[in-house]
């Protein structure tokens, strides 16, 4: 039955494609099975028929660029503000405005041409191994790249979007060269080469291998909630520590959305966005992949919520995004593999 | 008239064709601007090291597994010796990257392993070691297959020898046996290098890097797509050094195959501790390669059957449809261009073939990002969304990658179709379709069902230039496991590796029993 559903919507997609009219086709980063259902839920509510190809963020700008202005896509959807500071820098993306989305997003969590908007926040944090650290030694970012930082740390390959953008926001606040030195001492303080993603970090401070490890706090809340014995016991042995409390705030990043500048079906590509950001699709958001919601009426996971709440870094985002190029160049002459 | 005297043109401009995506992504590094010195700062000393290390590594495990196992089934009897001349190909079916999640899940901390033993460390796989054990063991089957069909090629005659010299069978396999099947086993380890410098997904989550992850970083992660084609056009150079040795390997087979005779040799059965040898040798082998990963995905499958089962039968049929229809448009290319390359053989077939043999060794979001270029420039000129984001792209983009598999399958069938054959031929059927359908199709329909197996297999198992090419809303199997692995969500990829493998299984199992038959 599946695949006799599955033929008929292909074939759907083929015959509706021509007369581009009641749907809206998204190239997403984002693939969680609760994004899914997501569109479903506005399927049904509007009518319009979602689309959808998912790839990584960066192949998908690369296909946007490419196609130009013959490209379908009428929404891009990624994580990290990177990409979507990229997507803006290509000019494939289109600048639009609405009241609903200006209302509930932060004005610091979207462009200020209103070229892409924050969705769903994400919060770089460290994570300790509570055996070996005490969470009072632990301050801020800038420690982690002190000479005299105790820890060894554990974090991914600088080409990683994260922390591209995490160098980015270093050389906001600190300049080019604050930043290099930074990086710098982030490397000399690592436990081993940078390797694996966000969850291997985690299991690195785990394990012991590393003392602390830099990673967005969800991975944490997929571990708390995992079938897998295995990650439920890294999730107990991991604390998290939301770093600059006393100061700026934590580092905070953004999974996002813009229109595209080819876009056939703006009016649903908007009508899709508001929908987003409703409370509905929020809490779906939140409680389904432990993100931060950006709209604030809505409220956290309860597991999520276990983490205490923290002050975050308002920085505008496109400040980040900006030294994307800075950040590349930082991390590779700090050697940051 | 006209169409007669586009015949001989016929392979080179099929050649033409394949190496299209590439000349597009060539013409666009360099209408962006290329700046000679960056040539410096790509770290292409660091990927060549690992590239190189790795290729060597794989290498010299895939040929002891491979080499190894083989020898003994073909050559011996002893518990099991059937079971495993079958079962030893089956990890072929495993995408090499669910072979790595596979066993990160066991070794990794709090692992299977941790939660059976209670010791728990920090002893982690993910290396350049570790990556070339995993590819060794899901690798070596591309050995092991044509080195069995090499060692019981071999003649009595052989045996007689080794008999009448008295030589001991360690010595023997050293001296008598080994150069015989060398070519072969050579040809299995050329298969076996391009598989592990195209890969992308097992050296990524490794954290090793080779040629292939170089080109992602510096295109995807530092947006330097010029840098990025560099660093292909040196890995390209890397590549055609290995299909120049390869080409040495096959004319030295052909002589060295002139020795066989008709006459197979009777196996030896083997006894006592010689036989235990075996049996745990080709037992740790597959279990290590096949039955352990199995097993890891099924415990998986149970720990999460919910996201793992979501809309299954929806990306089974996806899947299926695309690889059989794939899978089928190749042959047939690599038939029709092999009919007439064979036909006329003009010395711009020979190059054309050359270069659409290329296809292989390149990564296939390269291929993938380059049919995209090549179709959106022809969207472009049409000023209609035409060909973007269909399946004949997509499957435009399997042909540039897996035709050489298709062809280098093919190609066996095609050695024994002799220039006196096709004249006479000529004689049996009028015209090239009626020779190519009636003579030439007969004799090589074993090789072409054994290609068909193969690129079936291969395309199974395609990542990159899927997730990059696929129309709206279609999902493979290979996506989805793709898909819940970068969400990292393990246990959910079980079910889905599991369906993926059974598929690829049962291609696998048809092409041993073709080849063995």
């Amino acid at each position: 039955m599946k695949s006799v559903k599955y033929l008929a919507s292909a074939l759907l997609v083929g015959a509706s494609a021509l007369m581009a009219a009641g749907e809206v086709n998204l190239y997403s980063h984002r693939h969680y099975d609760t994004d899914r259902e997501l569109y479903k839920t506005f399927e049904t509510q509007t009518g319009i028929k979602v689309n959808v190809v998912h790839a990584k963020a960066e192949e998908l700008l690369a296909r946007l660029k490419i196609e130009g202005d013959n490209s379908p896509a009428d929404v891009f959807i990624t994580s990290d503000v990177g990409n979507l500071y990229d997507a803006k820098a290509a000019g494939v993306l289109q600048s639009v405005s609405s009241k609903t989305l200006n209302e509930i997003i932060p004005e610091h969590l979207r462009d200020t041409d209103g070229q892409w908007y924050g969705l769903t926040k994400r919060a770089r944090v460290i994570m300790y191994n509570k055996e070996k650290v005490d969470p009072a030694t632990l301050s801020t970012f800038e420690a982690l790249g002190d000479a005299n930082f105790p820890y060894k740390i554990a974090m991914r390959t600088s080409a990683n979007a994260y922390n591209k953008s995490l160098i980015g926001a270093m050389i906001a606040h600190h300049g080019e060269a604050g930043a290099l030195a930074w990086a710098k001492g982030v490397v000399a303080n690592m436990a081993r080469a940078p390797k694996g993603n966000d969850r291997d970090q985690i299991r690195a401070a785990a394990s012991g291998e590393a003392d602390v490890a830099v990673a967005n706090t969800y991975y944490v809340g997929r571990f708390v909630t995992s079938s897998d014995p295995a990650d439920r016991e890294v999730a107990q042995k991991v604390g998290i520590f939301f770093p600059n409390q006393n100061d700026r705030g934590t580092h905070v990043n953004i999974s996002g959305a813009g229109v595209t500048k080819s876009a056939k079906n703006k009016e649903n590509a908007m009508k899709l966005l508001e929908f987003l950001v409703s409370p509905e699709a929020q809490k779906n958001f939140a409680h389904a992949n432990f993100e931060y919601p950006v709209n604030s009426a809505v409220e956290i996971s309860p597991v999520v919520k276990a983490w205490g709440t923290f002050k975050e870094d308002t920085l505008p985002l496109s400040a980040v995004g900006e030294n994307g190029v800075k950040s590349v160049k930082i991390a590779q002459e700090a050697q940051w593999k | 008239m006209e169409v007669n005297r586009l015949k001989p043109f016929i392979a080179p401009i099929f050649g033409a064709i394949l190496s299209l995506p590439i000349l597009f992504l060539l013409a666009y590094a360099l209408l962006e601007g290329v700046s000679l010195e960056a040539f410096s700062n790509l770290n292409l000393a660091t990927y060549a090291k690992s590239t190189l290390l790795l290729v060597l590594g794989v290498g010299a495990l895939v040929f002891v597994f491979g080499g190894l196992s083989a020898y003994l089934v073909a050559r011996f009897e002893f518990v099991g010796s059937r079971f495993f001349s079958l079962s030893l190909a089956l990890p072929l079916a495993i995408p090499s990257y669910v072979v790595g999640y596979a066993y990160n899940g066991i070794f990794e901390y709090a692992g299977l392993l941790a939660q059976l033993t209670g010791i728990t460390g920090h002893f982690s796989i993910l290396t350049l070691w570790g990556a070339i054990v995993i590819f060794g063991l899901s690798m070596y089957p591309y050995v092991f297959i044509v080195a069995r069909a090499a060692f019981l090629g071999l003649s009595s005659s052989v045996d007689e020898v080794v008999k009448l010299q008295g030589i001991g069978p360690v010595r023997a396999f050293f001296r008598a046996y080994l150069p015989l099947v060398y070519p072969a086993l050579f040809i299995g380890l050329f298969l076996t290098s391009m598989e592990v410098i195209s890969d992308y997904g097992t050296v990524l989550y490794f954290g090793v890097e080779t040629f292939s992850v170089g080109i992602f970083k510096q295109w995807f992660g530092y947006a330097d797509l010029q840098g990025a084609i560099k660093i292909a056009l040196v890995l390209m150079v890397f590549v055609f050094t290995l299909l120049l040795l390869e080409s040495k390997a096959k004319a030295r087979m052909r002589y060295a195959t002139g020795g066989f005779s008709a006459k197979p040799l009777q196996k030896q059965r083997l006894k006592g501790l010689k036989a235990l040898g075996a049996f745990a040798f080709c037992a740790l082998l597959f279990t290590c390669a096949f039955v352990v990963p199995v097993a890891v995905l099924g415990y998986w499958a149970i720990l999460d059957p919910r996201s793992g089962s979501l809309d299954l039968g929806g990306y089974t049929f996806g899947t299926l449809s695309i690889n059989l229809g794939s899978a089928f448009v190749i042959m047939v290319c690599a038939f029709v261009v092999l009919f007439f390359t064979v036909a006329y053989r003009t010395a711009l077939a020979k190059i054309a073939y050359r270069v659409s043999l290329l296809g292989y060794s390149i990564p296939g979001a390269v291929v993938g990002i380059g049919a995209l270029l090549l179709f959106s420039s022809i969207d472009k000129a049409l000023g209609q969304y035409w060909l973007g984001g269909t399946f004949f792209v997509l499957i435009f983009a399997y042909v540039v990658r897996f035709y050489p598999a298709g062809v280098g399958a093919l190609n066996s069938g095609f050695s024994k179709i002799t220039t006196e054959l096709q004249e006479a031929s000529k004689l049996y059927a009028k015209g090239e379709f009626a020779r190519m359908w009636r003579v030439s199709f007969p004799m090589v329909k074993g090789a072409f069902m054994s290609g068909f197996l193969i690129v079936f297999i291969d395309v199974s198992k395609e990542l990159p230039a899927t997730l990059l090419l696929r129309p709206f809303n279609f999902d493979t199997l290979a996506t989805r496991i793709y898909e819940l692995a970068s969400n990292e969500m393990l246990p959910a990829l079980g079910l889905p590796s599991l369906v993926l493998i059974s598929m690829t299984t049962v291609a696998v199992l048809l092409l041993n029993l073709r080849i063995f038959r």
